[in-house]
């Protein structure tokens, strides 16, 4: 997997995501992805205004087009010559995925020159394999990007000032991108264009009263600005140092959506956006603790006594060196009695974020004294009490398997 | 080097088991030799391979996770059903690299190659069996031609093995053996059962001996004899196993013999007696050598892509055999919640042939590996059970349990590579598939093994079988075949029976690449043996 523009916003969740998925992931990009271990994928530097490719596509399946230059007019052309050139190139290799990600924005008589590039370089991808997406309004996750400056503002401002008087917007969390991004991979049957966000529009407004109030924790006022106005508002604001800055494109963006249907899009990838408050909730946080507390558990269910601290380090060492940062979801009780995964251990064959895990845990606790005793029958026993205790084993195992079926 | 410059008698590409067997016989004959290779080594940080046992290592270090998982945990990432020896950390170098130096793409196929010292050999099983007249049928050759060579390269390398059983014939009985390795007892057992039931069974259908394996049982050299550590898997502190960077430790006392690595052969260019061997240094820098003479030996894919760039055939699928390859898990009851030995020999302990009603005119070979020495996390995520209840099933049937691993031949194989124009997007795509009557083959095949081991007391654990993913073999091989002179037709790429590329004199081809087809049978020793013939020939021509 090829991702460019992996060290922004939508791309460190993306990136993060991918490499949890156990993709083998290559980053082309201004900057890493920060939020992924370095070790988990290869990083080129890329540029969109360097004239030549930074390395070959020979060893990429799908290549997610993320990076779009934004800072002057001069630039927004070079993105479709950049693209155009990393559309040839991946041209050259059969069954080469191309994923270019659009704008709800994009259309030929947009309002912003930002709609207008983005609408012709769709008009790029035109190949058997090539794919154009184009997300809604994005929010959630870690402050990054335009979302972050979003974020900035909500927290200083009492006040906030909303383009238009009644703009409309389709809000897509970052995470419901990703999947889809997963999604749009792993499918068969791929459409050419994707429009993906919540199916009803939302007023802007609401959205950035919920964003304050579930996210930041505070009541803000909104005050909806003519067009004209905010521009100018921006302008100033980029003058004034300490203020955040917010580009032209972006307000401009704002001004000219027109309402997407969604809901063949979101069919076709069996996705369910989540609801506008559940996005607002989420909160970035340190999932340190609870990666000890999973490795805790699943270690302790693993070799049937409680692990070592250092075997639990290990594990979310390891977790870490393979870029899976995230923890998994396990049972309420399963931290008193981890035994209980028993009867949640997804089925055999069953490939899942838990299922990986488990695959993990068996792995470390084997590599180590402790795993040697479990692992391997080194010490002579008697067989007949080896054999009468793994008949034992079986025969709960047996009557557990129904039950690990239903809850399926 | 001047262009003025004669530069070496020959210069040969690549360390592995073809060069070194080339290399050999032209310093015999008083040439002088450049070896040009990349010549990766381990990290100088790599954990070393220590004295004492797989035992020892597991129930007393602490610090075994950094052996077995890697400290960069790179054995956890996941890579499907592959061979454990490919996920063993401290050998990850022999690997590195190779995909990215060729721009190398797979679709369906399992490709594995080696810029490192010594090739794959590093890695490699240690089966070595001299291809025999009916595994020669598709090649100018006869095995009267491989004998002389093969003697020579066993013993060079050291072989043990029988010589006196029923698969002596098969492997090879002419050339020089050390006694076989001690057996372990579920091996020792089953072949006391072959022997003791052998006039009930059809020994023409199915054949059971001693394995015959590059791996010492005596000292030979600076290498020293196998001490049953049982980390053949892990690295043998011993230097039992032979492995292609030994021998260049020796070549390189030899007075006319360079040996230049860091370096990546990009082209061969010129022609007729006139070559350049063109390099990229690790800075990209060019480094070019010329010679009259060139030996490709940089492992089959990497030298059919030298040759097909240097013939300028872009942009066209030309057939690769590899062996598709099928793992029974075989259980002797006796042995079931038993206790784990803890010494033994983790590489091939016995050797089988197999005939069946889909497999007339050819044969299935198998080798039969002590379980012992695998981690048991391999095998624990496909037994159909909860990870605990998997664990102690486990531990119950690893003392009881052999691993079958056996080959099919490579006409099964439907793999084809196809080199593009440097000057375009210049890689190399290599696509994989199998003929369409391989699944009853298999099936039929697994059906035959099971029948004939259940015979013997040993059972196929039910739904155990797993067949491969095209070129997870590694057997890779005809790509370049040899053919007899004046034969060949223009349009394929190939080469003569002496393995000299058609339309360029004095460009061989030594490895894989030129074997006309890859039998049910490990290729390398056949490789190294015909590697061995081609440099005589190239030294008596050069002489003359």
């Amino acid at each position: 997997m090829l991702v460019t523009g992996g060290g922004g916003y939508i791309g460190n969740a993306l990136c993060k995501r991918l490499v949890e998925e156990g993709h083998q992931l290559t980053v082309w990009g201004r900057s890493r992805p920060g939020a992924v271990a370095q070790a988990a994928y290869s990083f080129v530097s890329y540029d969109l205004n360097a004239p030549q490719l930074p390395g070959s596509l020979s060893d990429i399946d799908v290549i997610i087009h993320l990076a779009h230059a934004m800072d002057d007019r001069e630039c927004l052309k070079r993105n479709e010559t950049a693209t155009e050139a990393l559309r040839d190139a991946a041209r050259a290799f059969d069954g080469l995925v191309f994923v270019y990600v659009s704008s709800q924005s994009a259309r030929i008589d947009a309002p912003s020159p930002y709609g207008r590039i983005k609408w012709r370089i769709e008009q790029l991808m035109d190949g058997a394999n090539e794919v154009v997406v184009r997300p809604g309004f994005i929010y959630g996750g870690a402050g990054k990007g335009a979302f972050g400056m979003l974020l900035q503002v909500l927290n200083k401002s009492p006040v906030i000032p909303v383009i238009g008087w009644n703009t409309q917007v389709q809000p897509l969390h970052r995470d419901d991108l990703t999947q889809a991004f997963i999604q749009i991979v792993e499918t068969n049957h791929r459409q050419r264009l994707y429009s993906i966000a919540m199916v009803e529009t939302v007023a802007f407004s609401l959205l950035l009263k919920n964003l304050a109030r579930h996210r930041l924790g505070r009541r803000v006022l909104t005050l909806p600005v003519p067009v004209s106005l905010a521009l100018a508002g921006a302008a100033l604001c980029r003058m004034i140092p300490g203020l955040p800055t917010v580009p032209r494109d972006r307000i401009l963006g704002l001004t000219g959506i027109v309402a997407m249907d969604t809901t063949a899009s979101l069919e076709n990838l069996g996705l369910v956006p989540r609801d506008l408050i559940a996005g607002c909730r989420d909160r970035p946080r340190s999932s340190r603790r609870a990666l000890i507390n999973e490795g805790r558990i699943l270690l302790h269910y693993i070799g049937g006594e409680q692990p070592s601290t250092q075997l639990v380090r290990r594990y979310v060492r390891a977790l870490q060196a393979l870029g899976l940062s995230s923890p998994v979801s396990l049972p309420p009780m399963s931290g008193r009695w981890p035994m209980i995964m028993r009867v949640h251990e997804p089925l055999p064959g069953t490939a899942s974020p838990l299922a990986r895990r488990l695959e993990l845990a068996v792995s470390i606790a084997e590599a180590s004294p402790g795993g040697a005793r479990l692992f391997a029958a080194y010490a002579p026993a008697l067989r007949v009490v080896a054999m009468a205790r793994l008949l034992l084993t079986l025969g709960v195992e047996l009557i557990l398997m129904p039950v690990r079926k239903w809850r399926r | 080097m001047s262009d003025t410059d004669p530069g070496p008698d020959v210069i040969i590409i690549g360390s592995g088991p073809a060069g070194v067997s080339a290399a050999w016989p032209l310093l015999e004959a008083g040439l002088a030799v450049l070896m040009v290779d990349q010549g990766r080594t381990a990290k100088p940080d790599a954990i070393a391979a220590e004295g004492g046992s797989l035992h020892d290592l597991r129930t007393g270090d602490g610090g075994q996770w950094k052996r077995f998982l890697g400290e960069d945990f790179s054995a956890l990432v996941p890579r499907g059903l592959v061979s454990p020896k490919l996920k063993v950390p401290g050998q990850q170098y022999v690997f590195d690299g190779f995909h990215t130096a060729y721009g190398l793409r797979t679709d369906n196929f399992h490709a594995v190659g080696s810029l490192a010292r010594g090739g794959l050999s590093n890695v490699w099983g240690a089966g070595a069996y001299v291809y025999d007249d009916d595994d020669l049928a598709d090649f100018p050759i006869a095995r009267s031609d491989l004998a002389a060579s093969a003697a020579v390269v066993a013993r060079r390398i050291g072989l043990s093995g029988s010589r006196d059983d029923d698969m002596a014939a098969f492997y090879g009985d002419d050339m020089p053996l050390q006694p076989a390795l001690e057996l372990d007892a579920r091996a020792e057992k089953l072949l006391q059962a072959y022997a003791r039931r052998k006039p009930a069974l059809n020994t023409d259908q199915f054949q059971l001996g001693r394995a015959r394996n590059a791996v010492l049982s005596q000292p030979l050299g600076a290498r020293g004899a196998c001490g049953y550590d049982d980390m053949c898997l892990w690295g043998c502190s011993r230097g039992a196993i032979y492995n292609a960077a030994q021998e260049l430790v020796e070549l390189k006392k030899q007075p006319h013999f360079t040996y230049r690595s860091g370096l990546l052969v990009r082209s061969i260019e010129g022609g007729a007696n006139s070559y350049a061997v063109v390099c990229a240094a690790a800075d990209q820098r060019p480094v070019r050598f010329r010679s009259k003479t060139v030996v490709l030996a940089a492992g089959t894919i990497g030298s059919t892509v030298l040759a097909l760039r240097h013939l300028r055939h872009f942009d066209r699928d030309i057939p690769l055999y590899s062996n598709p390859t099928l793992a029974v898990p075989l259980v002797l009851p006796g042995f079931l919640g038993g206790v784990l030995p803890r010494k033994n020999f983790s590489l091939g302990q016995l050797g089988f042939r197999l005939r069946t009603a889909e497999l007339t005119d050819a044969y299935a070979h198998g080798v039969l590996f002590a379980a012992s020495g695998l981690p048991a996390s391999a095998f624990i995520g496909q037994i159909p059970l909860s990870r605990p209840a998997a664990i102690r099933l486990f531990r119950a049937l690893q003392p009881a349990l052999l691993i079958a691993n056996c080959f099919l031949p490579g006409r099964f194989s439907r793999n084809f590579l196809k080199v593009s124009d440097p000057a375009a997007t210049g890689g190399v795509a290599i696509s994989g598939g199998y003929q369409p009557g391989l699944d009853k083959v298999i099936k039929s095949t697994t059906r035959a093994m099971t029948r004939h081991f259940r015979k013997l007391g040993a059972y196929a654990v039910p739904g155990g079988a797993r067949a491969s993913e095209p070129g997870a073999d590694i057997h890779y091989a005809g790509t370049l075949p040899m053919r007899a002179d004046g034969t060949g037709s223009s349009a394929a790429p190939h080469t003569s029976s002496l393995g000299e590329l058609a339309g360029s004199p004095g460009l061989y081809v030594v490895d894989g690449a030129v074997l006309n087809q890859v039998a049910a049978k490990n290729p390398t020793f056949s490789i190294m043996a015909n590697a061995d013939r081609i440099a005589r020939q190239i030294a008596r021509r050069l002489k003359a």
